[in-house]
């Protein structure tokens, strides 16, 4: 009965207990490091595309400040995610700033988010099961399942793959539809730099 | 046969009727009003505004709300589920709901999506280029709460109307079957129940309460941690009855344990104890009756305050059983009956006009509760004067005790050493202190002085709150239309008005439920917004889907669910079919007999009269506002009860005037006055705010000091017996009143201490009425 349930965002559902035997660390030094920036490429595989979408772009990564989300190819769209609020800047250079009373659990979305793209097993454990982990000296894999009914009903499971850092992420859907990203040239650094810092304080360069 | 005789038998037909009466009521078991809104009064000027009120009450009444709470969230959902199956087996509830349905995402998107055309937020139209929300929702890194699919809203316009719907405030979430709310490091499960039998049931309600608090037992012993919050009319009922029980037992026992031993220590015999009680008794069981005749129930303040009635009508047999002390051998029971019914009369009649001005305000409790005083007044008064002569034919010979021969030396000294000066000078000094207390008097005009919730039962609904995030309240706007149509239309622009209140900060949100279902007009509008901005071209809407890699078939789809959907509008019975709907429903009102009407719910509101000037003028809409409604109304009266208690003591002047003289009338009237100021002066110099039952009980204070002084006057203080009645009873009458004192609901208690106060200061002026008045002829 009383609301909520309806929201109906892919991961609007509470963090639950963790597994006791699960390893408490991370995959990958992401999350450790002040800023961590890479290049993506993503491909979308939707029914009702007629190919898959590419998408291909850079991220930095700030643990202080959030995720800022370049896509260069085939249009620039840029997605600023702070802590609660998400700007989405288009094509056309125009900025929409949504916070968590737009968008309903946002906070949430916006935690799993940043923990996937951080490998942060501590986080992703509150959400999701996981199975199937190989880890090597040097990569490892891990295949997650959705801990709730109602998170599965809009995701079917993740994969995860890295080694020093996290470098490709499928994302599976309930409808069937998925996604891939891939992270190339993955690197730590100290601080953002100006540009960056620009975007996490609201001031938004106009595109090219 | 004697005329006594003849008197008693009558009264034996009065007695034999009202018992008569009282046993088929009473079988049917005592009609106990325990709704502690029932005492309050229609406030509101549009009635439908009063009904729609009462509906909300009656839907919420049978509904109870549990929360229960455990460090994690398995033990939570273990335990939410055996709590719900043990209230399920214990037959009180109809539905106790802890498992939500299997909650199929894909079935409101469909549902919503059929009606796609019409529905667009405000912003929705100044969409921008197609292309450009095509390529940010098909672009987004993650589903950003977007819940449509591209083929069914390749521009989100859908997504953000429906991310515009006040679905957000609720913080609980599905988890597990269960709906939870996670805070402060604890898991708590929603179980909510509804009542089999209204909620007002006095039995009823015990059931309830032993059978939830067994429950939360058993669980206890199983569960580590676990807690539990609850709310639910229910429960404030029981805990209303169970004070009010307690309070009427407490003031019922101790003033008749006192009246007792009072008349023993006075008449040292048990038949004046016998039918002091007999006439007491009779007096409050035919203003039970009356009042059960004329109401059809009881409210629960009525018998707490008819238990304080006990000190006040023993008052008439013990004048009587004075007159026969003070009367000694020369006793005879109609000559002694004809020397007190003028004074007895007065006072009777000083009570009604009392008791009478209740009669005039417009609380049904008051009402009552004047109801039944008058009725407990006159059924005593007609007993003293029919039944007591019977039994007290032989002479009391054994005169006036040391207690009141002590007193009676006191008085007398008194009399000798102050004179009429030292009066009025003492009188003057009184008044002057009084006068600046009275001056620093602060008011109260809240509606909880009527109403007083268990403190422990408010908490946890508060917790509730903060919990669920769901807001309940007195206060709503109530949108009237002739159809349904016209209803949804007025709310839009009330909607418009409330979403820059929510901007400004005056509201923190609000519900309504044109949000859900947009106007049939409104909904026209937006799919001409379809028509012009993307069907008008129909090559280039299938151009940029197909750019942006879609399928034709897409676009296709679309272009002939456009066009087959001329006819196709959300309307306010589909949506109530929507499962959905269902925590909204309670939204839409329906049919009011003249017209349709809708209310809008509003959360956390900081400025009511921005808020309330907000919607002025609005066509169809009315701003409810019960507490507030109650308080000016308790303001207004309190106003109007300062006016009456001057016209009052005008009424009471008069009437003394009439028998005593303009000038002894003064002196009969000034102890009264000066009580009342010094009750008065307390509140103020105590910082106590005063109340419109503090007026209330101003009035009594007048009627029982204007009494000790007609008693005084009457009697004299030669008459030791009839001293010993004046005393007695302001005796009881302090002793009923101080202990309303003590009462949990506010507007009792005050009640009770202005007449403490009051009846305290006027017996201690009193005697000064035997100084003013003269030699007074015994």
């Amino acid at each position: 009965m009383r609301k909520a349930v309806f929201f109906l965002l892919f991961l609007c559902a509470g963090p639950a207990a963790s597994d006791g035997d699960m390893p408490d660390r991370l995959w990958g030094e992401t999350a450790r490091s002040p800023v961590t920036r890479a290049g993506f490429e993503q491909t979308k595989y939707m029914s009702s595309l007629k190919r898959p979408l590419v998408l291909s772009g850079r991220l930095t990564f700030s643990r202080r400040d959030g995720v800022l989300w370049i896509i260069d190819k085939p249009y620039r769209m840029t997605y600023v995610l702070s802590e609660n609020r998400i700007v989405e800047i288009g094509s056309d250079g125009t900025a929409r700033a949504r916070g968590q009373s737009d968008l309903p659990g946002l906070t949430q979305i916006g935690r799993v988010f940043r923990a996937m793209l951080a490998a942060d097993s501590n986080v992703l454990k509150e959400y999701f099961e996981i199975k199937d982990i190989k880890e090597n000296a040097s990569t490892w894999e891990a295949v997650l399942v959705p801990r709730q009914a109602q998170l599965a009903q809009f995701i079917s499971g993740m994969r995860l793959s890295g080694s020093r850092f996290v470098e490709t992420i499928e994302i599976g859907e309930a409808n069937g539809d998925r996604s891939t990203i891939r992270f190339i040239d993955t690197r730590s650094d100290a601080a953002l730099n100006l540009e960056e810092r620009k975007f996490f304080h609201g001031e938004f360069p106009g595109n090219p | 046969m004697s005329v006594l005789r003849w008197r008693a038998l009558l009264w034996l037909t009065l007695a034999f009727l009202v018992i008569g009466c009282g046993l088929v009521q009473f079988s049917r078991g005592v009609p106990l009003q325990t709704d502690l809104m029932a005492l309050l009064p229609p406030t509101e000027r549009n009635p439908v505004a009063e009904r729609v009120i009462e509906k909300l009450a009656a839907v919420n009444g049978n509904k109870t709300i549990f929360l229960v709470g455990a460090p994690n969230p398995e033990a939570a959902g273990k335990a939410a589920r055996l709590f719900a199956k043990r209230l399920r087996e214990s037959g009180v509830f109809r539905q106790i709901i802890a498992e939500m349905p299997k909650f199929d995402p894909g079935q409101i998107t469909k549902t919503y999506a059929g009606y796609r055309f019409g529905l667009l937020s405000e912003t929705g139209h100044s969409a921008g280029d197609l292309k450009e929300r095509l390529l940010r929702k098909l672009h987004a890194p993650f589903r950003l709460g977007a819940m449509f699919s591209v083929e069914d809203d390749p521009f989100g316009l859908l997504d953000s109307w429906f991310s515009g719907l006040p679905l957000k405030d609720i913080k609980l979430e599905l988890e597990d079957g269960l709906l939870v709310a996670h805070a402060s490091g604890r898991v708590w499960g929603l179980v909510s129940g509804e009542l089999s039998v209204t909620a007002y049931d006095s039995d009823f309600q015990e059931r309830v309460v032993r059978e939830v608090a067994k429950a939360e037992n058993e669980l206890r012993t199983r569960f580590k941690e676990v807690e539990f919050l609850r709310t639910g009319a229910v429960f404030y009922a029981d805990a209303a009855r169970t004070d009010a029980k307690n309070e009427m037992d407490f003031i019922g026992t101790i003033s008749t344990l006192c009246i007792v031993l009072l008349i023993y220590l006075v008449f040292r015999s048990f038949l004046p104890i016998a039918l002091g009680l007999l006439s007491v008794g009779f007096g409050v069981l035919a203003a039970a009756v009356l009042s059960i005749s004329v109401f059809g129930e009881i409210h629960l303040i009525t018998l707490v305050f008819g238990a304080s009635l006990i000190g006040d009508t023993i008052d008439y047999p013990i004048q009587y059983l004075s007159a026969r002390l003070g009367a000694g051998k020369a006793w005879d029971p109609l000559s002694g009956l004809r020397r007190i019914a003028p004074g007895l009369t007065m006072a009777l009649l000083v009570g009604i006009l009392g008791y009478g001005v209740l009669v005039f305000l417009p609380f049904p409790a008051l009402l009552q509760i004047a109801a039944f005083s008058i009725t407990g007044l006159s059924v005593t008064w007609i007993t003293v004067l029919m039944l007591l002569p019977f039994f007290l034919k032989s002479p009391d010979i054994r005169g006036a005790n040391s207690v009141i021969s002590f007193l009676q030396d006191g008085l007398i000294w008194f009399q000798a050493k102050v004179d009429k000066k030292k009066c009025v000078a003492a009188a003057g000094i009184l008044f002057v202190f009084a006068l600046p207390g009275c001056f620093s008097m602060k008011w109260n005009d809240q509606v909880s002085l009527l109403i007083s919730r268990s403190p422990d039962l408010v908490e946890q609904e508060s917790r509730i709150r903060d919990l669920t995030g769901y807001s309940g309240g007195s206060q709503f706007f109530l949108v009237e239309g002739k159809t349904p149509e016209e209803v949804l239309i007025n709310e839009e622009k009330l909607s418009a008005k409330l979403a820059e209140m929510t901007a400004q900060g005056v509201i923190a949100g609000f519900h309504g439920i044109s949000s859900f279902v947009p106007s049939h007009e409104r909904q026209m509008r937006n799919r001409l917004f379809w028509e012009r901005n993307v069907f008008s071209d129909r090559e280039t809407f299938r151009r940029i889907l197909s750019e942006a890699g879609l399928h034709e078939h897409v676009a296709n789809a679309l272009i002939e669910d456009f066009d087959v959907s001329e006819d196709r509008f959300l309307q306010i019975g589909d949506w109530l079919k929507m499962p959905f709907s269902f925590p909204y429903r309670h939204l839409w009102v329906g049919e009011t007999g003249r017209g349709f009407a809708s209310i809008v719910l509003l959360r956390n509101i900081r400025d009511f009269g921005r808020l309330a000037a907000s919607a002025e003028g609005l066509e169809g809409v009315t701003f409810v506002d019960k507490v507030g409604s109650v308080s000016r109304l308790f303001r207004s009266y309190r106003e109007m009860g300062c006016s009456w208690l001057f016209y009052a003591v005008c009424l009471i002047y008069i009437v003394l005037s009439a028998r005593y003289g303009c000038l002894q009338a003064i002196c009969l009237l000034s102890p009264a006055l000066l009580s009342m100021a010094l009750s008065m002066a307390f509140f103020g110099y105590m910082g106590i705010s005063m109340t419109l039952f503090n007026i209330l009980s101003l009035m009594l204070v007048l009627c029982a000091a204007v009494n000790y002084a007609i008693f005084m006057r009457e009697g004299g203080i030669k008459v030791a017996a009839t001293l010993a009645g004046v005393l007695l009873s302001a005796i009881t009458d302090l002793l009923s009143f101080g202990l309303l004192s003590f009462s949990s609901t506010p507007a009792l208690s005050g009640f009770g201490l202005t007449l403490l106060l009051g009846i305290g200061a006027s017996i201690l002026l009193t005697p000064g009425v035997l100084v003013l008045c003269g030699k007074a002829d015994p």
